[in-house]
């Protein structure tokens, strides 16, 4: 009964993975060779362009895809099996509304932070944290998943009508800088900022291999799995936490990504055939990266004709997977 | 075993009395009664999801309040009317997740979790269903495969919630004569709930009859006994 | 005989009006002048001293079949006619909704012609601001959201405004009222000169045309006396523009800051690009081609500070790191109000920027330290 369908699987997502970093080397405007690669890694020279390109410029993007990719498909998934609800997606909780709120506060408001002032990062992480201590809070007293979901939604129309109101009332350069913001880049992390980054995305997916029983557990709904003896709320604030870390993370330094969390795991399931979450943590991780390593690839194909922004891009191919899913569904 | 002692059970009001009541291992009881007269309230107190309002229950000699979050699903095995399948969840996974109470925290299987669930997979013929998704087998196979995952949880007492409300005849009766043997082999206390009377009867299985906001636990050869006891709660209300 | 006579009528009718209908052309055909346009360097803008008038022509740069024409008369101006707009000279109540035209009334120092302006807060002319204190000058608020009741209030009789969006919103009932709208397009103007050539229109509307035309032809002698002093192209390589998100926009070779670069004798890296709106870079490309980028002009912020802040990758770039950044922001006021119709001063910044180290006395620029 052993099933090798699965880990075959794996393996050749975990190959893809570095052909799809080596697919967008190759896609940069500015042709580097292997040679140059290893060079500015091991052999880094502040004064070369070359080297300057590579370390300061593609590492940072891939990288960033890799985990922004990854953490979003994990996060989606999380979200999607605490919910029972294939719909459901690492922003169903609010984390991005709470981080978009205080960046546009940040950039439209006029208002200097504490006296400081805050980047846009640090605007986005502390929104996003917020959030996700609101959410955690509100669904210590909530028992229902339903009710949960919607405090989620109508959070995120509570911060959108105020973000509007920042919009009508701010100048053109602030308008059209937090408009950028919402269309999400893989560009604007520093290599400075990546093991801070990277550290986290690992805690975050070493909690997710902690939570794999419970995961489990939920598939079959959370009554029945607590009365299997799961502990239903601490396993929610658990699952939360982390995609609130996840997403959070993401949120602020990349803005919001469209759709990668939200058809990434539906995919995964469908490609794994499987519910078990051993399994499905590796494949969004492999499958969320392969995703946007591509996705930034033909971005970067198609730099000299159109400068597409990664969100329009993700939706492009998400969305209409998401309708093919639910098609699937209806049947 | 389970015994109750001068037990209210309800929300803000009491719905039911039950000064004593004791059910043996060994024996499968059907609790029957109206719609809304307190019979899925019962059994969620007994799963200690509803408080209870007073007294004191005790499952296999430890009272309930006494019982760790931990041990209670080791205790109490729980079974829906209807299991509706989840796409990709393999009938093996779905039973696996049965063993859930004795498995360490990544829930990996072990030799006895093994055993246990090749055992009842023989015993009940699922054996041809194991790799199938349970979105994708009938209904029938799925109520089985329910009660075969709380077979699988190895507890003293199981409690079943109208389990054959969607199956037709003969798996109803199939159905009926596995609880009665794996309660006899066993020596598991089984309560389900049902609106057939006759099978109940046909299966000679004791009765727990919800009335009169008390429990009659009753061995039962005429269906009319039954329906006279219900009914005095038609004449209360009307 | 009525069929007769019927056909007798209407033909002579028609007759009648195909001759007067000729004759009116005849009439037209003497009124187009055969007097040379006075601009020299416009694209857009044109005028023709006749006899009588002054006739203004202003093309619109998308679509060469709207020609907006203006007959300027000292007096008796007739109540404007279908075609074209008449307008009373000298114009004693502009409506200026452009820092430019702020700033080429001002050096004809005309500002009291002046009754209302838009965006007050980026106006630098001192008299200006004065009348806006006292509320001798209406402020109109910010120019994409002008309140039609607070123009006529301020008792404008003439409207220059900039044509972003084609027509200035209720044209057709303001002309009704008697208040014509000019559109300026001197920010369309690729050539320095020709943007400066619409002091012109100041000049005539004023009634200061002969002071108006000696200023302009005062500048362009001393912007060609810039040019003459550029020997050969500097050997050090300029970028303009910036990071906008994830890209970076500069000047294309076809355009305004790109023909004032060449005009200085500077060797911009998009010179020879195409198009006369911003050049596209993606962030490695820019990387690469400003490895050797000694000077960094118009980053649009006025300390490296803020550079870095609106986009952190700037900092990675050799023109960041090792070459010196200019922009405009001595005064950036000023820089809007007076720019355009002061070239010559502009070319003059950037000729000291390219031929010395250090430049002093710059009129507009200010190394960002």
């Amino acid at each position: 009964m052993i099933k090798k369908r699965i880990p075959f699987i794996l393996v050749i997502a975990l190959l893809l993975v570095p052909l799809s970093a080596f697919i967008h080397l190759s896609t940069g405007e500015i042709y580097v060779s292997l040679n140059d690669f290893f060079s500015a890694i091991f052999e880094f020279k502040g004064n070369n362009s070359t080297h300057v390109l590579i370390r300061e410029f593609k590492i940072p993007r891939i990288l960033i895809a890799i985990v922004a990719g990854g953490g979003l498909a994990l996060s989606g998934m999380l979200m999607q099996t605490l919910f029972n609800n294939p719909l459901a997606g690492p922003y169903v909780l609010g984390i991005n509304s709470g981080a978009s709120l205080l960046v546009a506060l940040s950039l439209m408001s006029g208002f200097s932070f504490f006296g400081s002032d805050i980047g846009i990062i640090s605007a986005a992480l502390i929104g996003a944290f917020l959030a996700g201590i609101l959410m955690m809070a509100v669904a210590q007293r909530i028992r229902s998943q339903i009710s949960l979901l919607l405090v989620g939604l109508m959070f995120g129309s509570f911060t959108s009508a105020l973000v509007s109101i920042l919009e009508s009332l701010s100048g053109e350069g602030a308008l059209k800088a937090y408009t950028l913001w919402t269309m999400g880049s893989l560009q604007q992390v520093e290599f400075g900022q990546l093991p801070l980054i990277l550290f986290i995305f690992i805690c975050g997916i070493f909690l997710s291999f902690i939570l794999i029983k419970p995961l489990n557990m939920l598939v079959i709904g959370e009554r029945s799995a607590g009365l299997l003896g799961l502990k239903i709320s601490q396993v929610r604030f658990l699952i939360m936490g982390i995609t609130a870390l996840l997403a959070g993370l993401i949120t602020a330094f990349c803005g919001p990504i469209a759709f990668v969390g939200l058809a990434v795991p539906n995919l995964t399931r469908i490609l794994l055939r499987t519910q078990n979450h051993s399994y499905l943590i590796l494949g969004n991780l492999l499958f969320g990266s392969i995703f946007l390593l591509l996705c930034d690839s033909f971005i970067q194909l198609l730099s000299k004709q159109i400068a597409l922004p990664i969100n329009a891009f993700t939706s492009i191919i998400g969305a209409p997977f998401v309708v093919f899913i639910l098609m699937r569904k209806l049947r | 075993m389970i015994r109750f002692e001068e037990i209210e059970i309800g929300y803000s009001k009491p719905l039911l009395f039950i000064p004593s009541l004791t059910l043996d291992a060994g024996k499968v009881y059907a609790l029957v009664g109206l719609n809304g007269i307190g019979k899925s309230t019962f059994l969620n107190s007994i799963t200690g999801q509803t408080s209870l309002l007073s007294g004191k229950l005790f499952l296999n000699q430890q009272e309930l309040q006494k019982i760790s979050k931990v041990n209670l699903p080791k205790l109490i095995a729980y079974v829906d009317s209807s299991f509706a399948g989840v796409e990709y969840l393999t009938v093996f996974d779905y039973l696996a997740l049965g063993r859930s109470p004795h498995t360490n925290n990544m829930g990996k299987l072990n030799t006895e979790d093994k055993q246990v669930i090749q055992e009842v997979v023989r015993e009940l013929n699922l054996v041809h269903l194991i790799e199938k998704d349970t979105s994708e087998i009938s209904d029938g196979e799925r109520q089985l495969c329910a009660v075969a995952r709380a077979i699988i949880q190895s507890t003293p007492i199981i409690l079943l919630d109208e389990p054959t409300a969607f199956l037709d005849y003969l798996n109803r009766q199939k159905l009926i004569e596995l609880l009665v043997l794996i309660a006899e082999k066993q020596q598991k206390t089984i309560i389900l709930s049902s609106h057939d009377i006759d099978i109940c009867i046909n299966n000679a299985l004791e009765f727990l009859i919800v009335s009169e906001k008390k429990i009659l636990k009753t061995k039962v050869s005429d269906k009319e006994i039954v329906i006279k006891e219900m009914e005095k709660d038609v004449l209360k209300s009307s | 005989m009525n069929n007769i006579k019927f056909f007798i009528a209407s033909n002579s009718i028609f007759w009648l009006l195909i001759l007067g209908a000729c004759s009116q052309n005849e009439v037209k055909n003497s009124q187009v002048p055969s007097v040379k346009n006075s601009c020299k360097y416009s694209k857009w803008l044109q005028i023709f001293e006749l006899e009588k008038s002054i006739e203004i022509k202003v093309l619109h740069p998308d679509h060469p079949e709207i020609i907006y024409s203006f007959s300027c008369k000292k007096k008796n101006a007739n109540p404007s006619s279908n075609n074209k707009d008449n307008v009373l000279i000298p114009c004693l109540n502009i409506a200026a909704l452009s820092s430019t035209h702020i700033g080429m009334l001002s050096v004809l120092n005309s500002e009291d012609a002046i009754c209302a302006v838009s965006d007050s807060k980026y106006v630098y002319n001192a008299s200006v601001k004065q009348g806006l204190q006292s509320g001798a000058i209406l402020s109109l608020g910010a120019s994409q959201e002008i309140s039609m009741e607070l123009l006529i209030s301020s008792g404008a009789k003439t409207i220059v405004h900039s044509a972003f969006s084609g027509d200035f919103p209720h044209r057709k009932e303001l002309k009704k009222m008697g208040i014509t709208c000019i559109p300026n397009f001197d920010w369309r103007e690729e050539d320095p000169l020709g943007k400066a050539e619409w002091l012109l229109l100041f000049g005539y509307l004023t009634g200061k045309e002969e002071q108006a035309k000696k200023l302009f032809s005062e500048l362009v002698i001393s912007y060609k006396a810039t040019m003459k002093k550029v020997k050969k192209q500097t050997k050090d390589q300029l970028i303009s523009g910036n990071f906008i998100r994830d890209y970076w926009y500069a000047p294309a070779g076809e355009s305004y800051n790109a023909k004032l670069f060449k005009d200085a004798g500077m060797n911009y890296i998009y010179s020879k690009t195409k198009g006369t709106g911003s050049y596209t870079v993606s962030m490695e490309k820019i990387l690469m081609d400003t490895k050797d980028v000694k000077i960094w002009i118009n980053p649009g912020f006025s300390s490296r500070a803020e550079i870095i802040k609106s986009n952190a990758k700037a900092k990675r770039l050799n023109c960041f790191q090792n070459g010196k950044i200019y922009c405009y922001s001595n005064d950036l006021n000023k820089f809007w109000e007076l720019s355009a119709v002061q070239p010559h001063l502009l070319l003059a910044d950037l000729y000291s920027i390219s031929s010395m180290p250090s430049p002093k006395n710059l009129h507009f620029y200010k190394e960002l330290k």
